[in-house]
C-alpha cells in the first residue's frame, strides 16, 4: 500500500462521516420542538409586559432601553453620550469584523480549546462578560435617575447624592493618555516580542489598539468609581 | 393487516403520491441521501455531515435554533399583523384586545416578544460557540464578517419592535436609544461638529430615525416598516448568505 | 434514546398546546358567566315549580331552554366618542367589564341612584369607575379602579378631576350638543350633589367676602320671606305655590316639588356645594373655588329655563285683577311703583312738586 493511500483512510477516519437524515435533522427538529415548547410554556405563565399607554407627559424614571443595550446605557454614566451611544458601540461592530482577520492564529479552528489560543480567548470571554455584566447592573442595579441600587435595596428617591466629580487638567490628560497608549502599544511589542511579528504591524496595531480601547473603558469606569475623576480630556468640541 | 399493507402498497402506487414523494422510505443509503436532497427544506444541509458536527455539545445547536426562532418570529409576527395597526390612535388599545379578546391572541403577543428576546440571546452565544471553536478562521473569515452583521441587525429587529406596543416602556426605551443617535458625531445634532454641516434637530440621524423631531406618528410608522419588512428583508437575504458560505466554505467547522 | 426523546418531546408540544386550547376555550370571564347562568337557570326552576298558570309555565320553560344552553360571550358596551393619542385615549373606546359583571338586575340595584340618569348602556362604568374597560383580564382591569363611593371621593384630589368626568358624561350622552354644563349638579359619584346650606358658607364668608355676602344675603336671601306674605300666595294651594319656590328657593327639585332652602341662597347660584364646601374644609379653598365660580348658571337668571324673564308673573295676574282687597303695586308691580316713586321723588326734590294724589298712598319696602 502507498503512502498516499494510507493518509487517505487516516482523512476518511478523521473525518468520519453520518447521512444528515436522520442524525442530523431528527436532533435539529427535537430540538425546535423543545424550544417550542419552552417558548409556549412560558408565554403561558409570564404575560409580556404591558405598560400604560405611552405618555411623553410622563417620563419613566429610570427610563430603561431594551435589557440588550443596558450595557451602552451603563457606559452612559461614565462617557459622554456620543463616546457611549455611538463610538463603543460601532467600535465593537468594527472590532468583532475585525477578529478573523486579526486572528492568524490558526490553531484551534474547528473544536475548543484555550491553550493553543489563550490571549485570543481571554481577550474575547473578557469583553463578552464584561458586556453582559454591564447589562446586569443596568437592568437590575439602577433605579431612578439612574442611580445605583444593590439588589436586595429597594428603589428609592432619595439616595445619597453623588460626590462632586472633578477631571484632570488638560495637560495631565493628555500626558496620561500618551502614556497609555503608548506604552500599551509599546510594552507589549517589546514583552511579547513573538506575537506580534507573528501579527505583523499592521494586525499588531489593530489588535493591541482595539484592546486598549476595551480595556480603556474598563479604566475609566475605575477612575470615575475611585477617584470621581469625569473626563480626562477637555476640548471645546468634545470631552473624553 | 394484510389488507391495510395492500391498501398502502397501492396507495403508494399511485399516480398522485408518487407525483409528490419522488422516493420510498425504505431504509437505504440512497433513500437518506435523497431524503435531504429532493427536499427543497432539508437541501440546505449536506447529505452526510462529520460525525463530531451532531455532537449536541459542539454546536448546542444554537445557529439552527436562532434561524428556527427567526422562522417562529415571522409565522406570529404575520399573524399579529393581521391584528395589530401602527396607527398612534389605536395601537395600544390592539395590544389590549389582543391580549384577551382575540382567540389565542395572547399567545401570539406574549410568544412573540418572548421568542424576540430568545433570539438576541441565542444569536449572542452562538458568536460565543463559533468564537471558542475558532470557526471564523480560514476560509470562513467572511462568513463571521456576515454574523456579526446579524446580529446586528437582530438587535435592531428587537428594538424597532419594542416601541410598536405604544407603551410607556416602549416609548421610553426608543427615546433612550434615539437620544444615543442624537449624540452621533457629525450627524447628530447634539453630537460633536454637528456645526460643520449644519446639522440641528430636524435633520440629524435622529429626525431620520423618528421621522420627526420627537416620537409621534411617524416614529411608529416607521419603527412599524423596519420591524416588519426592512430589516427581515435584509437580515433574510444575508441569512441566505450565511448559510450558503457555511456550506461553500467547507462545511461546518470541524479539526483540520 | 433519540426515538424516546423525540416522543418525550412530542408529548410536552401537545401537552403545551392543549394548555394553549383550554386557554381559548375557557377564559377566565367565562367562569362568572357559568356561575350567573346557573343561578338564573335554578331561579327560574324554583318558580316553575311553584306556578300553576299555563300561559306562565310555558313562558317559564321557554326561559329554561334558553337558559340551559347559554351563550357565552364578551359583552361589551361601545361608547361614543372620539379618541386619539393625542388625548390620552386610544382605540374606539369599550366597556366589558359586564363580561364578567353580567347580572344586570343586581347591577341596577347597587346603581339605583345613577342608573336612571346614567344608563349602561350609554355611559357605561369606567367613566366613574375608572380602570381598563378594554381589558377582560381581573388583574388589568381593575388596575386603578374606583371600586365604592369612598375610592370615588378619594380620587377626587382636584377639580379638574370632576371637570374631566363632566365633559366626560357630555362625551357620552347621546344628545350631540350636551355640553358638560348640564353634569354640574353631579359630584364624583354621578350622583346628585348635596346642597349644604348658606348656613354652612356662612360660617367663613360672611368676614371673607363681605360685601358680595352683604348685598345677597340683605336681599336675595329675603326673597322668599317678602313672598311668604303675598296675598296670594297665602291663597294659593300648594300647586300655586310650587311656581313660586322655582325661583325663590334654592336646590329645587321639579320632580318632587320640594326645595332644599328658603330664599335664593348661595347654592343658588353656586351650585350645590357637597363638593366644593368639602375642598374648603379640606383646605383645598382653591380647588373649590374653581368649581363654585363656574357654576353660576345664568341660565337661573334669564334666557327661556330662567327666573328672570318677562311676564314671569303672569299667574298672579288673575289674583290681583279679582282681588279688591289687595293693592297690586304693593304686591304684583312693586318694582314698578318703586321707579315711579323715586322718579317723583327726584323730581320733588327738584322743583317741589306735588306728588301725583293717583298713586297708592302704602309705604311698603319692597325689601327688608
Amino acid at each position: 500500500m502507498s503512502n498516499h493511500a494510507e493518509a487517505q483512510i487516516a482523512n476518511n477516519k478523521k473525518t468520519e462521516k453520518v447521512f444528515s437524515w436522520p442524525n442530523l435533522v431528527a436532533k435539529e427538529f427535537i430540538a425546535a420542538i423543545l424550544v417550542t415548547v419552552v417558548l409556549l410554556v412560558y408565554s403561558y405563565y409570564v404575560d409580556a409586559p404591558l405598560r400604560e399607554l405611552a405618555n411623553p407627559g410622563e417620563p419613566e424614571n429610570p427610563a430603561k432601553a431594551p435589557w440588550y443595550f443596558l450595557g451602552l446605557q451603563e457606559i452612559l454614566v461614565y462617557f459622554d453620550p456620543w463616546i457611549a451611544g455611538v463610538v463603543v458601540p460601532s467600535i465593537i461592530i468594527m472590532g468583532l469584523m475585525a477578529i478573523p482577520y486579526i486572528d492568524v492564529n490558526p490553531k484551534g479552528n474547528g473544536g475548543y480549546c484555550f491553550w493553543d489560543r489563550r490571549f485570543a480567548v481571554t481577550v474575547f470571554l473578557f469583553g463578552f462578560i464584561f458586556w453582559y455584566l454591564l447589562i446586569i447592573v443596568g437592568t437590575y442595579m439602577r433605579g431612578p435617575f439612574w442611580a445605583f441600587f444593590w439588589p436586595w435595596e429597594t428603589w428609592s428617591f432619595d439616595f445619597p447624592t453623588p460626590p462632586p466629580l472633578i477631571s484632570l487638567p488638560n495637560w495631565l490628560g493628555i500626558f496620561a493618555l500618551l502614556i497609555y497608549f503608548g506604552f500599551g502599544m509599546l510594552v507589549p511589542a517589546v514583552a511579547f516580542w513573538k506575537f506580534a511579528k507573528q501579527l505583523g504591524f499592521i494586525r499588531y496595531n489593530i489588535t493591541m489598539g482595539l484592546f486598549l480601547l476595551m480595556m480603556g473603558v474598563l479604566v475609566k469606569i475605575a477612575l470615575r468609581l475611585m477617584f470621581n475623576i469625569k473626563y480626562i480630556l477637555q476640548t471645546p468640541w468634545f470631552n473624553i | 393487516m394484510n389488507l391495510i399493507l395492500y391498501f398502502i402498497r397501492k396507495l403508494t402506487e399511485t399516480e398522485v403520491w408518487k407525483s409528490v414523494f419522488r422516493h420510498g422510505y425504505t431504509d437505504t443509503s440512497r433513500n437518506r441521501a435523497l431524503q435531504t436532497i429532493s427536499n427543497v427544506w432539508l437541501h440546505l444541509h449536506p447529505v452526510k455531515v462529520p460525525k463530531h458536527a451532531v455532537k449536541i455539545r459542539f454546536t448546542w445547536c444554537l445557529g439552527g435554533l436562532t434561524f428556527f426562532i427567526f422562522l417562529f418570529l415571522t409565522v406570529t409576527g404575520v399573524l399579529l399583523m393581521f391584528y395589530y395597526v401602527p396607527d398612534v390612535n389605536r395601537a395600544y388599545a390592539d395590544m389590549i384586545d389582543l391580549m384577551y379578546v382575540v382567540p389565542l391572541g395572547r399567545l401570539l403577543r406574549t410568544s412573540h416578544r418572548w421568542a424576540g428576546h430568545a433570539m438576541v440571546i441565542t444569536v449572542c452565544f452562538h458568536m460565543l460557540r463559533v468564537f471558542l471553536t475558532g470557526s471564523y478562521k480560514a476560509p470562513r473569515q467572511f462568513n463571521w464578517v456576515l454574523g456579526v452583521l446579524l446580529l446586528v441587525l437582530t438587535f435592531l429587529l428587537s428594538f424597532t419592535g419594542y416601541l410598536l406596543p405604544w407603551d410607556q416602556l416602549g416609548y421610553w426605551a426608543i427615546m433612550v436609544g434615539t437620544n444615543m443617535g442624537a449624540a452621533t458625531p457629525v450627524m447628530g445634532y447634539q453630537g460633536p461638529f454637528a456645526e460643520l454641516l449644519g446639522v440641528k434637530i430636524n435633520n440629524d440621524i435622529r429626525f431620520a430615525l423618528l421621522g420627526g423631531t420627537q416620537i409621534d406618528a411617524p416614529s411608529l410608522l416607521r419603527a412599524y416598516v423596519w420591524h416588519c419588512i426592512g430589516i427581515p428583508i435584509i437580515a433574510g437575504a444575508l441569512m441566505i448568505l450565511h448559510f450558503w458560505r457555511v456550506r461553500k466554505d467547507g462545511g461546518i467547522s470541524g479539526p483540520l | 434514546m433519540k426515538k424516546k426523546l423525540f416522543l418525550l418531546s412530542s408529548i410536552l408540544l401537545l401537552v403545551s398546546t392543549l394548555m394553549w386550547v383550554k386557554d381559548m376555550l375557557e377564559p377566565e370571564w367565562k367562569q362568572y358567566q357559568v356561575e350567573y347562568y346557573e343561578q338564573q337557570r335554578k331561579a327560574v326552576e324554583k318558580q316553575l315549580q311553584s306556578t300553576s298558570g299555563e300561559e306562565e309555565t310555558a313562558e317559564l320553560e321557554a326561559k329554561l331552554v334558553k337558559l340551559q344552553k347559554p351563550k357565552y360571550e364578551i359583552k361589551q358596551i361601545l361608547l361614543k366618542g372620539d379618541y386619539s393619542w393625542a388625548d390620552q385615549s386610544n382605540g374606539q373606546k369599550t366597556d366589558r367589564c359586564i363580561t364578567c359583571h353580567i347580572d344586570e338586575a343586581k347591577l341596577a340595584a347597587s346603581h339605583e341612584t345613577v342608573v336612571k340618569d346614567f344608563p349602561f348602556d350609554i355611559y357605561g362604568c369606567t367613566v366613574c369607575h375608572g380602570g381598563t374597560g378594554r381589558s377582560l383580564d381581573e388583574e388589568h382591569a381593575h388596575h386603578g379602579i374606583f371600586k365604592h363611593k369612598r375610592a370615588m371621593r378619594q380620587r377626587l384630589e382636584h377639580a379638574d378631576v370632576l371637570f374631566d368626568m363632566w365633559n366626560e358624561f357630555a362625551t357620552l350622552s347621546l344628545e350631540d350638543d350636551t355640553e358638560w354644563a348640564s353634569f354640574k349638579d353631579r359630584t364624583i359619584t354621578g350622583e346628585k350633589a348635596i346642597y349644604m346650606g348658606s348656613g354652612k358658607c356662612m360660617r367663613c364668608h360672611t368676614g371673607l367676602t363681605a360685601p358680595h355676602v352683604e348685598r345677597w344675603k340683605r336681599v336675595k336671601f329675603e326673597s322668599f320671606n317678602v313672598i311668604k306674605e303675598a296675598p296670594d300666595y297665602i291663597a294659593g294651594d300648594e300647586d300655586y305655590r310650587k311656581k313660586c319656590y322655582e325661583c325663590h328657593t334654592t336646590g329645587y327639585n321639579k320632580e318632587t316639588g320640594t326645595y332644599e332652602e328658603e330664599g335664593i341662597t348661595c347654592e343658588a347660584c353656586h351650585g350645590p356645594g357637597e363638593v366644593y364646601a368639602s375642598f374648603m374644609d379640606r383646605g383645598k379653598a382653591t380647588e373649590g373655588q374653581k368649581i363654585a365660580k363656574i357654576t353660576p348658571a345664568y341660565n337661573k337668571c334669564g334666557g327661556t329655563e330662567g327666573c328672570h324673564r318677562s311676564r314671569r308673573h303672569e299667574m298672579r295676574v288673575k289674583f290681583f285683577r279679582d282681588s279688591k282687597d289687595h293693592d297690586p303695586y304693593e304686591w304684583f308691580k312693586p318694582k314698578y311703583k318703586r321707579i315711579v316713586s323715586e322718579a317723583l321723588e327726584k323730581k320733588k326734590s327738584g322743583t317741589a312738586e306735588e306728588v301725583d294724589p293717583a298713586l297708592p298712598k302704602h309705604n311698603i319696602k319692597f325689601v327688608r
